[in-house]
C-alpha cells in the first residue's frame, strides 16, 4: 500500500526530466479527510490534477464523491488533509472567495435562481468581475457600462451553448437538461482555471450525455480548462477522461486512464454490487 | 387588442414616459384634490397623505431586507423610532434645521442597523427574527429609560416646523400652505429613497441580494459574500425606516414610546404584504391601505370628521379600537391566500393582459441585434412576475 | 402506519430528559459546561456577598416561578417551530385568547376554575387544528415567509378581537391555588413561597412530565418525533405528516393557555389583552438560548431566563427594573452569538 500511494503522490508534481516538464499539477488534494459525527465519509484520499486534464472521480453511490466536491469548494471543512490549488492553500480559502481563485462548479441537485431571467443567472457567475457595491449601484456610478459587460459576456457564453434565444426569460419551468446548461454557463462565466462538474449527466438522455460530454471536452480546449467530474454516466467518464480516481466507501481503490480503470479488478468488485453501468 | 412593446423601441419609450408623467402627475395633484368621504378635514387629508409617504419609504426599507434579502425582521420599528427621535432631539434641544437631522438619521440608523445586523454573521434563520424581535420591544423601554432625553411616555414634540420660503410664494400662516410645502419635500425625499431603492435592485448588488436569498450557498459559490451582504442589507433598510421617522417627525413633530411599538412593525409588514413582497413600487400601494385604514377606524366613530363612512354603531363600544387590527390581520390572510404578490402583483397581471413587454437592454444592440424570442415566451416573459410568497423554487 | 413507523423507530433518540441532556452535554463540550456552571457559581457567589444569603435564595426562588411560566410557554414555542418550522408570533395571542375564555367560563358562567382551564386548553386545541389545517398546512413547510406572515396575521386578528370583546381594561382572574390572604404561603428555609408559586412549579413540572410521556410513550408522539426530526423521510415511511403536525400545533396551544393561566395566578398580574406580551418575550429567549429545536433547552432557558431576569432586577442597580429586558436580551444576543443554535439545538450541517 504505502509505496503504492508514494508513487501515486509522486504522478501529479512537477516531474521534470532533462529540463523538461512534463506535467504541471493544477489542484494537488492530500490526505483528506472528511467525518461527520461518528461517519467517515472520506479517509486519507491523495490525487492531483493536471493542468489541462479531465480528471474523472467516480465510485459507487455514497463513495464520498460529492463530499470532495464539497471540500475542495469549501462548503466543507475537512477533518484533516491539504489542498492546493495553482500553488495556493485552499483550504484558508472562503468559499465565497474560491471563483477569485479560479474554482467554478455546477450542483449535482440544480442550484439556479428560478426567480431571475436566464442571463441574469449567468451574471451571477460573472459576480467576482464586477465591482459596483451598494454604494456605486445606488448612485448609477458606472453601472449602465458594468452592466453591459457582464450581459454581453453572460450572453456570449448562452450562445455559445446554444441557449441565447433563452437569455430573457426566467428560468423556472425550463427543461432539465436545458438547466443543467445554464448551470454550466454560470460556471463559465466565472472564467475558471478548474471547472468542476457534479454529475453533470443526471437525469439526461443517452443522446443528451453524448452532447454534453463532446462539449465538456470542447469547452476543455476553448476555454483552457481543467476539469473535475464527478459522473456516474461510465460511457461519458471512459469517452472523455483523461485519468480516473476511484471512491468506495471514502476510500481511493484505484487511479490510472480509462483502459487501465476499466481492467482493473476492485474497481470491478466495487461495482458489482451496484450493477455496472 | 393586445400591445406589444420591445425595450428601447420609440414606442417603448413614450409608454414609459406616458406612465412616469402619469404617475408624477398623480402624486403632484394629491394635496389639491378632496376626499371628504374618507378624510373628515382637508388638513387631516394632507397630513395623512404626507403620513403615507413616510410609511412608503418605510416600507419600503423592510421590503428590502424581508422581500430581497429574506431576513424577517419584526423590530424595525425600533429604527423608525430611531430616526423619529435623531429629528425631535436634534431639532428640539440643539436647534438644528431638519434638513440637517435628514442625514443623521439616515447614518445613525445604518450604523445601528449594521450593528443589529452582526449576528446575522452567525445567528441563522429564525434565531435572526427573535433578536429583531427582542429590538422591537426592547425600544420603547429604552426610550422611558432614558426620559430626560427622549420625553419617555409623555413624548416630545418639536414647536418649529419645516416653513415654506418666500420664493415658494405659500403663506405660511396659511392652513393649507405650509403642509403642501411639507408634502412637496416629503415627496422629493421619497423620490430619492425610492430611485435610491431600485437602483440598488436593478444592479450587480440587487442580484446578489435575490441569489443570496433564494439560495445562499450557490450564492456563496459564485463569489458572493452572504454575511457582509446581509449585515449590510440589514444596514440599508434600517436607515430607509430611519428616513421614514425623520418624515413623520417632518409631518407631525411628536414622538413617543408607544407610537414605535412592535405594533408598527406589524403594521409595516402588512403593508408590506398588501403592497407585494420583494417589488419596490409595492410599497405606495402598501402604505395608502395601511395609513387610509388606520385613519377610518380611527375616526370611524366621529361623525363630524367622517362623511358617509362612519358607523355609528361602533361608537358605543369600548373595544372599538380592536377593529382596525381585525381588520389588518383579515386582509393579511386574504392577500397571503388569495393575492400572495400583493396589489402589484395583482397590477402586472392585469398589465399582462395587455402590454407585453419584451426585454432588450440596450448592450445586445451591439453583440447581436437581431435576437429572437419565439412568439411564445413574450407572454412568459411579461407575465412571470414570481411573487416570493408563492413557493416556486422547489422546481430549481 | 404503524409498522413502518416501527421499522424507523431505531433511529429515533427517545425524548429522555436525562439520556438527552448527558449526551448534549457532551455535545456542548466540557469547556462549555465549565464557563457556563462558572459563571453562575461564580455570580451566585458574589450575590450572596452582596446583601446575604436570605435575599438571595428568595430572589433564586421568585426567579425559579417565573422561569417555570418561560419555560412552559417557550415548550409550546418550540413544538411549534418543532412542527412547523416557523415561529409562532401568536403564540402569547393564542394563549391570551383562551385564558379570557378560561375567564368567560369560571367567572361567568361559575364553573370550577380548574374545569375552566382545561375546557380552555381543549377548545385551544381544537381552535389550533383547525387553523393549522386551513391556513398552514397548504404552505409548503420550507418557504418560512408566508407562514410566519399568516401567524402575524393571526396575531393581529386575534388581538383585535380580544380588545373588541373584552375591552382593554384589566380583570381580576380566579387563581387555582388556594391563596387565602395571610395564609398562602409556605416558608422554605427561611424564604416565602406563595402557594400560588408553588402551584405554578408543581404544575409545569407534571405538564413537562406529561409532555415527555406524550412524546415518547405514545403513537402520535413517535410520529411526531419522527416528522420533526426528518419529514421526508417520515412521510416515505407512511407517517401522517399533516395529522402528526397538526398534534403539534394542538398540543402547543394547550400548553400555551395553561401557561397563561398560570401566569395570571400570581395575583399581581390582571388578565388584559396584552398581558402575555412580556412572557412572551421572555419564553422567546428562552427557546432562542435553548434552542429552537430542542424541548430540554426550552425548559432550561426558561428557568435559565427566569434567573437573569429576577438577578439582574435584584443586583445589579445600575441596570434597573427598567431594563431588565434590554440586559437579558442582549445576554442572549452574545449566546447566540457564541452557539449560533443555542445550548442544546442542533447543529445543522448545510447540504448541497
Amino acid at each position: 500500500m504505502s509505496p503504492q500511494r508514494n508513487a501515486d503522490r509522486n504522478r501529479g508534481r512537477r516531474v521534470c526530466n532533462q529540463g523538461e516538464c512534463s506535467s504541471v499539477s493544477l489542484l494537488e488534494v492530500e490526505d483528506i479527510s472528511v467525518r461527520f459525527g461518528g461517519i467517515v465519509a472520506l479517509s486519507d484520499l491523495s490525487f492531483n490534477i493536471e493542468q489541462g486534464q479531465i480528471l474523472g472521480l467516480i465510485g459507487p453511490n455514497g463513495a464520498g464523491k460529492t463530499t470532495m466536491f464539497n471540500v475542495i469548494s469549501r462548503v466543507y471543512q475537512p477533518t484533516h488533509g491539504r489542498i492546493t490549488f495553482d500553488g495556493s492553500d485552499m483550504l484558508h480559502v472562503r468559499p465565497d472567495n474560491i471563483t477569485r481563485h479560479g474554482v467554478a462548479r455546477t450542483f449535482q441537485n440544480l442550484a439556479l435562481w428560478s426567480r431571475l431571467s436566464v442571463i441574469e443567472n449567468v451574471m451571477v457567475g460573472a459576480h467576482t468581475q464586477g465591482r459596483n457595491g451598494f454604494v456605486r449601484s445606488a448612485l448609477r456610478i458606472g453601472v449602465k457600462s458594468e452592466e453591459a459587460r457582464l450581459g454581453r459576456k453572460a450572453y456570449g457564453i448562452l450562445d455559445s451553448l446554444g441557449l441565447a434565444h433563452l437569455a430573457f426569460r426566467p428560468a423556472a419551468g425550463l427543461p432539465y437538461g436545458t438547466l443543467k446548461r445554464i448551470e454550466l454557463a454560470r460556471a463559465l462565466a466565472s472564467d475558471p482555471k478548474l471547472l468542476m462538474l457534479d454529475e453533470p449527466a443526471a437525469g439526461l438522455t443517452h443522446q443528451e450525455v453524448d452532447e454534453l460530454g463532446n462539449l465538456v471536452k470542447e469547452l476543455r480546449d476553448r476555454h483552457n480548462l481543467t476539469v473535475l467530474l464527478v459522473e456516474h454516466h461510465m460511457s461519458m467518464v471512459m469517452a472523455i477522461s483523461d485519468n480516473i480516481v476511484v471512491l468506495d466507501f471514502g476510500r481511493k481503490i484505484a487511479e490510472g486512464n480509462p483502459a487501465e480503470i476499466s481492467r482493473d479488478p476492485r474497481v470491478i468488485e466495487a461495482y458489482l454490487g451496484v450493477g455496472a453501468e | 387588442m393586445r400591445l406589444s412593446l420591445i425595450q428601447g423601441t420609440k414606442q417603448h419609450r413614450a409608454y414609459l414616459v406616458g406612465a412616469w408623467a402619469f404617475a408624477a402627475l398623480v402624486l403632484i395633484l394629491v394635496p389639491f384634490v378632496r376626499l371628504p368621504w374618507i378624510f373628515g378635514n382637508p388638513t387631516g387629508q394632507l397630513q395623512n397623505w404626507t403620513r403615507t409617504l413616510a410609511f412608503a419609504v418605510a416600507i419600503l426599507g423592510l421590503n428590502l431586507l424581508i422581500g430581497f434579502s429574506g431576513q424577517i425582521s419584526i423590530g424595525h420599528s425600533a429604527f423608525v423610532g430611531l430616526g423619529a427621535y435623531v429629528a425631535v432631539i436634534t431639532v428640539a434641544d440643539h436647534h438644528w434645521s431638519y434638513f440637517a437631522a435628514l442625514p443623521v438619521a439616515f447614518v445613525l440608523c445604518f450604523v445601528v442597523g449594521c450593528v443589529v445586523g452582526l449576528p446575522a454573521l452567525r445567528i441563522k434563520g429564525l434565531y435572526l427574527v427573535v433578536v429583531t424581535f427582542a429590538i422591537g420591544i426592547v425600544f420603547p423601554t429604552l426610550v422611558i429609560r432614558y426620559e430626560t432625553i427622549t420625553g419617555g411616555a409623555n413624548g416630545k414634540g418639536v414647536t418649529s416646523t419645516i416653513a415654506p420660503p418666500t420664493w415658494t410664494s405659500l403663506d405660511p400662516r396659511d392652513r393649507m400652505d405650509p403642509l403642501r410645502y411639507r408634502y412637496f419635500v416629503l415627496l422629493i425625499v421619497a423620490v430619492v429613497m425610492f430611485v435610491l431603492a431600485r437602483n440598488i435592485i436593478k444592479s450587480r448588488a440587487g442580484r446578489a441580494m435575490v441569489a443570496q436569498r433564494d439560495n445562499p450557498t450557490a450564492a456563496a459559490i459564485n463569489g458572493i459574500s452572504v454575511p457582509i451582504n446581509k449585515v449590510i442589507i440589514f444596514g440599508l433598510s434600517a436607515g430607509f425606516c430611519g428616513v421614514a421617522g425623520w418624515m413623520l417627525m417632518v409631518n407631525q413633530p411628536f414622538a413617543s414610546d408607544i407610537s414605535f411599538s412592535v405594533q408598527l412593525s406589524i403594521t409595516l409588514i402588512i403593508g408590506l404584504v398588501l403592497g407585494g413582497v420583494a417589488t419596490v413600487s409595492g410599497a405606495i400601494p402598501g402604505a395608502i391601505v395601511v395609513v387610509v385604514i388606520s385613519h377610518l377606524f380611527e375616526q370611524l366613530t366621529d361623525a363630524k370628521k367622517l362623511g358617509p363612512l362612519r358607523m355609528t354603531w361602533l361608537a358605543s363600544r369600548p373595544g372599538r379600537g380592536g377593529i382596525v387590527s381585525m381588520v389588518f390581520g383579515a386582509l393579511l390572510l386574504i392577500f397571503v391566500f388569495v393575492l400572495p404578490g400583493g396589489f402589484i402583483d395583482g397590477l402586472r397581471k392585469l398589465r399582462a393582459k395587455f402590454v407585453t413587454i419584451t426585454t432588450r437592454p440596450a448592450w445586445l444592440a451591439s453583440i447581436n441585434p437581431s435576437h429572437s424570442v419565439p412568439a411564445l415566451e413574450a407572454s412568459v416573459v411579461a407575465t412571470a412576475a414570481s411573487p416570493v410568497l408563492a413557493d416556486n423554487s422547489t422546481i430549481l | 402506519m404503524t409498522t413502518a413507523l416501527d421499522a424507523t423507530s431505531v433511529s429515533i433518540e427517545p425524548f429522555g430528559i436525562g439520556r438527552k441532556i448527558r449526551r448534549r452535554l457532551e455535545e456542548i463540550g466540557i469547556r462549555g459546561v465549565a464557563v457556563t456552571a462558572g459563571v453562575f457559581v461564580v455570580l451566585s457567589l458574589t450575590f450572596v456577598a452582596m446583601d446575604g444569603l436570605k435575599l438571595y435564595w428568595q430572589r433564586f426562588l421568585d426567579g425559579l416561578a417565573n422561569g417555570f411560566i418561560y419555560a412552559a410557554v417557550a415548550l409550546a414555542l418550540v413544538l411549534i417551530y418543532k412542527a412547523t418550522g416557523i415561529i409562532n408570533f401568536a403564540q402569547g395571542s393564542m394563549a391570551m385568547f383562551f385564558t379570557f375564555i378560561a375567564w368567560v367560563l369560571s367567572r361567568q358562567q361559575s364553573w370550577p376554575v380548574w374545569l375552566a382551564i382545561l375546557t380552555a386548553m381543549l377548545l385551544s386545541s381544537v381552535f389550533a387544528s383547525g387553523f393549522e389545517r386551513v391556513f398552514i398546512r397548504p404552505f409548503d413547510p420550507a418557504n418560512h415567509l408566508p407562514i410566519t406572515i399568516v401567524t402575524i396575521a393571526l396575531l393581529s386578528l386575534i388581538d383585535g378581537t380580544a380588545i373588541y370583546v373584552w375591552f382593554a381594561d384589566p380583570k381580576a382572574f380566579p387563581s387555582p391555588f388556594p391563596s387565602k390572604p395571610r395564609q398562602d404561603y409556605v416558608d422554605i428555609f427561611g424564604a416565602r413561597v406563595f402557594y400560588a408559586t408553588l402551584g405554578i412549579w408543581i404544575t409545569v413540572i407534571l405538564m413537562t412530565i406529561g409532555v415527555t410521556l406524550l412524546l415518547n410513550r405514545t403513537k402520535i408522539g413517535l410520529a411526531f418525533r419522527a416528522v420533526s426530526s426528518n419529514l421526508e423521510s417520515s412521510r416515505l415511511v407512511g407517517v401522517n405528516v399533516g395529522r402528526t403536525l397538526q398534534f403539534g400545533w394542538a398540543l402547543a396551544a394547550a400548553i400555551g393557555t395553561l401557561a397563561g393561566c398560570l401566569v395570571l395566578s400570581d395575583s399581581r398580574t390582571y388578565l388584559e389583552p396584552s398581558f402575555m406580551a412580556k412572557s412572551l418575550v421572555f419564553a422567546f429567549a428562552a427557546a432562542t438560548i435553548g434552542g429552537l429545536d430542542s424541548l430540554v433547552g426550552a425548559v432550561v432557558g426558561g428557568l435559565l431566563v427566569g434567573q437573569m431576569q429576577t438577578m439582574i432586577g435584584g443586583y445589579v442597580h445600575f441596570i434597573g427594573s427598567d431594563l431588565v429586558l434590554a440586559t437579558t436580551l442582549a445576554i442572549i444576543i452574545i449566546v447566540l452569538l457564541v452557539r449560533p443554535s443555542g445550548l442544546f439545538g442542533k447543529v445543522r450541517v448545510e447540504r448541497v
